[in-house]
């Protein structure tokens, strides 16, 4: 109908600016001020920390860095940063976009020139500084985790616009979620299904870890709680993930035993995750991190396996693809310092906002189950009740009819076939589809009689199967 | 039972919480910590307008007439020697100019907020400041003087807060379409609209507007908004609840209402008169009430009337105390935007709800209705083993006939008896024949003295020699 497809179009063209704002405004919002040039940077090289200070650390051989991520090993690093000349701007920013990093210092002639305590970042460090003479600044930096350090250096004001849609950005992914979480506690109460509480679970444990990805609770928490929630949400991820799948898949039904290698995985990514909170060794954090990984993946196989049994299976795997790939190039490249094959935060978070949307989808996939389900029954009601005054008129009319057409049949068969009276009680059960076995129950004879009693039939009438014998009626 | 019971009362609860904290959040405006006084502008420059005489600005809106204002400003001490930002909300204000000691430090063209404006301004020991504003709708003006770090932190946490905001809007959005998808009931869609239309309306109050609307369409972009709301609104709620079957003429009334508020908005077009503006907007309030008095009319009949009255209360509430306000400059206590869009999330909580709860019936009708299908089935069952019955032993049936006959049975015993000879027993024959069990006692009771046995097992006996 073309009066519907109108309307989707209107529709689009009211929700475009919703996704324009979501998707794509840098260019609007930054072309306000087109005088600023682009990130300051001119080179940036790195060293890890042998116990240098800011009077030796000059006289270091320093190694370029060309992707922020340097790799698995925790701890100090010195950084050697020099800035393209800009007389424009008096304020610039250093932006670390990583969340994990908990110690900045900055070094411009031998002094110290800002450190943590001068932070203007929210969800990671962002320090403002005097542009000095020199070019040339160090840079001391820790990281607990992964040594990854995607700087940025701006001009004041630009490094705030860009702070500030980032931030947009990512409150925006968080009330989404929020909206998923909400709906799924609603379907949870009102449908009272166990698979919409779980999936809310993991949707909280997931987002949890994100936005640890993300600094968000830097805001709040120090670095010691971070460290300890940071364990948990890398733990419970795979956890409720397998109790969702479990539940969403009818795994207890379809493959039992896949709960028993689920569980084995769990125990051990938990004691890797354990032995990290206790030695805080890194190394054992990676190791579980790619256990948690495989846990998830090994779920998304099982829903490859029961694709065939289950009518939701397909929506689990279709959702879960993309989120888990993102995830994957995201934490194993993080963790091992690989620079290539790896993707940012941002897929993984557009992964997330697909998977959300398809199982969203899978509700009311569900909703339109319900829905065609509701019809059907209406529809068959009608005619069982067609059907039950149809019977009840043919009752009324059997009893005033004394003639039974059926029985005259069988009499005229019997008669012309020379049929015994155990014959014709066997033939009459015979035309009715039983089973030897039933008539055997119903006549109180044993099966062999039964068997006995047939051949002769099919030899009398000249048949070969219960089926002609039934046809013999028609 | 007790449990969904619990959840109903739970949620009447969280309702109630939630329309106190609306009720608070519209508490008194921010207080003014710098002194800040105004004077409408008749043709006055910076060389003269020291020595007018200003009046003391009490609070931020000041009602419905537009044009230029001049605003005098004694800065705060803590405030003096450091760069600071002047930063004004709202979107009401297109031209703008800062003077200090009879220079002018700032221009509208130095704004270094993309969505509202601010002013970056390096302070001097000079304590009175000069702006000279000039009001497109609405005289707003809720100026905010922080030293510049401040200012950084609240946009950003301004900006964390919006993006929420609106995603869970688009979420929204989103589940409202899939529905519209799979049950294909125009009702959803509407809603899509009409929230579209809402949260595009708050984007022209918080400033959000100039992400996505090109700039010179900005103004004509916000009058439409203000009449697509509730148009929107009103087909939203009439979908809902039937109105053009229950109550025909409504439609009429509406039209009305929202045509006069058309007229008054192109009034403002064409004279630049903010006070039209500010009419077409109290139709558009009126409009509102209109469909929500309605909703409440339609309560007892109709099951969806109590969420879309709920939902619209909350909306229309902070609407009211948010526009209202601002629009006349009247009250002394106002919503701010943030508690609008409290009352929003609100309302979508509730209609979200209300797909859940309809949902839920489909559920519960579907096993209702299957429960009555294995009713019927049963029926139909026993009434085609009748029919088999009737064929094949209506010999038994035949000496069962002869017996009442003989005996003088009743209809039912005659039924009890034929279930007995094919040896049920009476909790069998119960459900068969509908009937309960001592009921079925009863009559085989009296089919034992009428037939003169005392056992069930002499009725087969009693049958076989009748003949």
């Amino acid at each position: 109908m073309p009066k519907t497809k109108l309307f989707y179009f209107f529709l689009l063209l009211t929700l475009l600016p919703f996704l324009g704002s979501a998707i794509n405004y840098n260019s609007d919002f930054l072309s306000l001020e087109e005088k600023v040039p682009e990130n300051l940077i001119k080179e940036i090289s790195y060293i890890k920390d042998n116990s240098f200070d800011i009077h030796t650390i000059s006289e270091q051989n320093f190694i370029p860095l060309n992707n922020s991520k340097i790799g698995s090993k925790n701890g100090f690093y010195w950084f050697k940063i020099i800035l393209k000349t800009n007389q424009s701007t008096e304020n610039l920013m250093f932006n670390c976009k990583e969340s994990t990093v908990n110690h900045i210092e900055i070094y411009n002639k031998f002094k110290l020139i800002a450190n943590s305590h001068n932070n203007l970042g929210f969800t990671n460090f962002s320090l403002k500084i005097k542009q000095q003479a020199n070019n040339t600044y160090y840079l001391k930096v820790n990281f607990p985790y992964q040594a990854n350090f995607p700087l940025t250096v701006y001009p004041l004001l630009k490094q705030h616009r860009i702070q500030t849609i980032n931030l947009f950005k990512i409150g925006w992914y968080y009330g989404f979620v929020f909206m998923v979480f909400i709906i799924n506690m609603f379907f949870y109460f009102s449908l009272k299904d166990r698979t919409f509480f779980y999936y809310s679970l993991f949707l909280i444990a997931t987002n949890f870890g994100i936005s640890h990805y993300d600094g968000i609770y830097n805001l709040w928490l120090n670095f010691d709680v971070l460290f300890y929630t940071n364990n948990i949400s890398h733990f419970i991820i795979p956890v409720t993930g397998a109790i969702f799948a479990t539940s969403f898949l009818n795994l207890n039904i379809y493959l039992p035993k896949s709960k028993f290698y689920g569980t084995i995985l769990l125990f051990i990514t938990f004691i890797c995750y354990a032995v990290h909170l206790t030695t805080r060794n890194y190394s054992y954090f990676i190791a579980a991190d790619i256990l948690a990984l495989i846990t998830l993946m090994y779920y998304w196989g099982l829903g490859v396996s029961v694709l065939r049994h289950n009518d939701f299976a397909k929506f689990f795997v279709i959702g879960y693809s993309l989120v888990l790939i993102s995830a994957f190039f995201f934490v194993i490249p993080m963790d091992f310092g690989i620079s290539t094959l790896s993707v940012s935060l941002g897929h993984v978070k557009f992964g997330a906002l697909f998977e959300m949307l398809i199982l969203t989808y899978a509700i009311t996939y569900r909703v339109k189950k319900l829905q065609e389900e509701n019809d059907m029954f209406r529809s068959s009601i009608q005619t069982y009740v067609n059907q039950l005054y149809e019977l009840q008129e043919k009752i009324e009319l059997e009893t005033n009819s004394k003639e039974n057409t059926f029985e005259s049949k069988i009499v005229e068969i019997a008669s012309k076939h020379q049929l015994t009276d155990r014959e014709v009680d066997v033939l009459l059960n015979l035309s009715k589809g039983y089973t030897n076995q039933k008539i055997a129950d119903e006549l109180f004879i044993s099966l062999n009689t039964v068997k006995y009693h047939t051949r002769n039939i099919y030899q009398k009438l000249n048949i070969k199967n219960k089926n002609e014998a039934i046809s013999l009626f028609v | 039972m007790l449990s969904i019971k619990n959840l109903k009362n739970k949620i009447k609860y969280l309702l109630k919480i939630g329309f106190l904290f609306l009720l608070f959040s519209c508490s008194k405006e921010p207080t003014i910590s710098n002194n800040i006084s105004y004077l409408i502008d008749n043709n006055y420059s910076i060389e003269n307008i020291d020595q007018q005489k200003f009046t003391v600005l009490k609070r931020t809106r000041l009602g419905s007439k537009n044009g230029y204002y001049w605003f005098k400003i004694n800065l705060h001490e803590t405030l003096k020697g450091i760069p600071t930002i002047f930063a004004i909300k709202g979107n009401t204000i297109d031209k703008l100019e800062i003077y200090t000691s009879s220079k002018k430090t700032a221009d509208f063209q130095d704004n270094i907020d993309p969505i509202n404006l601010a002013f970056q301004v390096n302070t001097t020991t000079e304590s009175i400041y000069f702006i000279k504003v000039h009001f497109q709708k609405q005289a707003y003006f809720p100026l905010v003087i922080t030293p510049i770090n401040t200012y950084f932190f609240n946009e950003k946490l301004s900006y964390l807060k919006n993006g929420w905001y609106y995603g869970f809007v688009f979420m929204v959005i989103v589940v409202n379409l899939f529905f519209y998808f799979s049950i294909k009931h125009r009702v959803f869609l509407a809603y899509c609209f009409f929230v579209t239309f809402t949260n595009l309306g708050l984007t022209d109050y918080d400033g959000f507007i100039h992400l996505w609307a090109p700039q010179e369409m900005i103004p004509y972009i916000g009058i439409a908004l203000h009449f697509l709301v509730p148009l929107s609104s009103g087909i939203f709620a009439s979908l809902l609840l039937d109105h053009n079957k229950l109550i025909p003429k409504s439609k009429f009334t509406s039209i009305i209402i929202i045509t006069i508020a058309i007229v008054f908005y192109g009034f403002f077009l064409a004279t630049n008169e903010f006070i039209y503006f500010a009419i077409g907007d109290c139709f558009g309030l009126i409009f509102f009430t209109y469909y929500m008095l309605l909703g409440v009319f339609s309560l007892k009949t109709h099951e969806y009337a109590k969420f879309s009255v709920i939902g619209f209360s909350l909306v229309f509430l902070s609407a009211v105390s948010f526009i209202m306000p601002l629009n006349w400059g009247v009250f002394k206590y106002a919503a701010p935007l943030y508690s609008v869009k409290l009352g929003a999330l609100f309302e979508m909580l509730i209609l979200s709800y209300a797909i859940t709860y309809r949902v839920k019936k489909i559920q519960e009708e579907n096993d209702h209705v299957q429960n009555e299908i294995k009713e019927y089935l049963e029926k139909i069952y026993n009434l085609e083993e009748k029919l088999q019955n009737k064929e094949s032993s209506s010999e038994l049936e035949q000496k069962i006939l002869e017996l009442r006959k003989t005996y003088a049975l009743t209809d039912r015993e005659t039924d009890v008896l034929f279930q007995i000879s094919k040896g049920l027993t009476n909790k069998q024959i119960a459900e068969k024949l509908f009937i309960s069990v001592n009921t079925v006692k009863y009559h085989s009771q009296n089919l034992y003295e009428k037939l003169d046995i005392k056992k069930r097992t002499e009725i087969t006996s009693k049958l076989i020699h009748t003949n």
